[in-house]
């Protein structure tokens, strides 16, 4: 599975979602509709790939991080395939090509 | 898994975006995979890929699972075919299998040649059987013309 690490100030972060990780972001709203249509929902997104490695984070430091980072587009397409990962392999075999869902965005 | 399983088709957050849908799915799926042998660990912080891995798993162990079965009922079927023969039960042969049935390829192809040594061997006893009796019949010929 993709991991994206994030290097800022001398921390080191390891972002990765999982399926307790998405779970936990979907009871705080962060629904796969918010995903598609609210682009403000991105640093919601990026918070909850810290919560696998990086549980005591805080919104507000991952909220620095996220204004602070470059190359956005890329980073999004990234986390909403690492958040759409522990979805589909409950759903579907890649190899067998059934139902999975992406975000285009 | 079992018939609970909820499938893309009826599963109501895969198009749509109910937050209890995909927590929905979450926990239906887990007893499943915890069936399988997966852990809560792997299952909730585990490889995102993991669920399709055991799966696959799941699929070889049912299959070998049903060969075995298979093949019982055949060791089954053949010693009750022997037990209910009665020309067998007469010449007092043992009628049942002398080795498991060849499974792979491989074993096949040894089982083959084994046999086709073992039939090579008899011939050749049998060849040299009926030779050693036509040499002393032929023996006893030549004596009684000299004698």
């Amino acid at each position: 599975m993709a991991k994206i690490n994030i290097g800022y100030g001398k921390e080191q972060y390891v972002l990765e979602y999982d399926r307790e990780s998405v779970e936990y972001m979907i009871n705080r709203g962060l629904t796969r509709d918010e995903i598609v249509n609210n682009p403000f929902s991105y640093p919601e997104l990026f918070y909850g790939a810290f919560r696998k490695h990086h549980p005591f984070v805080a919104k507000k430091t991952t909220d620095k991080i996220w204004n602070e980072i470059s190359g956005k587009e890329n980073l999004v397409s990234a986390l909403i395939e690492m958040y759409a990962a522990p979805i589909n392999a409950l759903i579907s075999d890649p190899e067998e090509g059934n139902a999975t869902w992406e975000i285009n965005e | 898994m079992g018939d609970q399983r909820i499938t893309p088709e009826e599963g109501e957050g895969l198009n749509g975006s109910s937050p209890v849908s995909i927590s929905t799915l979450f926990r239906e799926e887990f007893p499943h995979y915890m069936v399988m042998g997966m852990t809560p660990e792997e299952y909730w912080h585990g490889e995102a890929d993991l669920p399709v891995y055991y799966r696959k798993a799941e699929m070889l162990k049912r299959s070998q699972k049903n060969q075995e079965l298979w093949m019982q009922g055949r060791y089954i079927y053949d010693a009750i075919i022997f037990a209910f023969n009665a020309d067998a039960a007469k010449t007092n042969e043992t009628g049942y299998l002398d080795e498991p049935y060849p499974i792979t390829k491989e074993e096949s192809e040894e089982r083959q040649r084994r046999l086709e040594k073992a039939q090579y061997e008899r011939d050749l006893a049998q060849m040299k059987a009926l030779t050693d009796a036509w040499n002393k019949h032929y023996e006893s010929e030549v004596r009684e013309d000299v004698g």
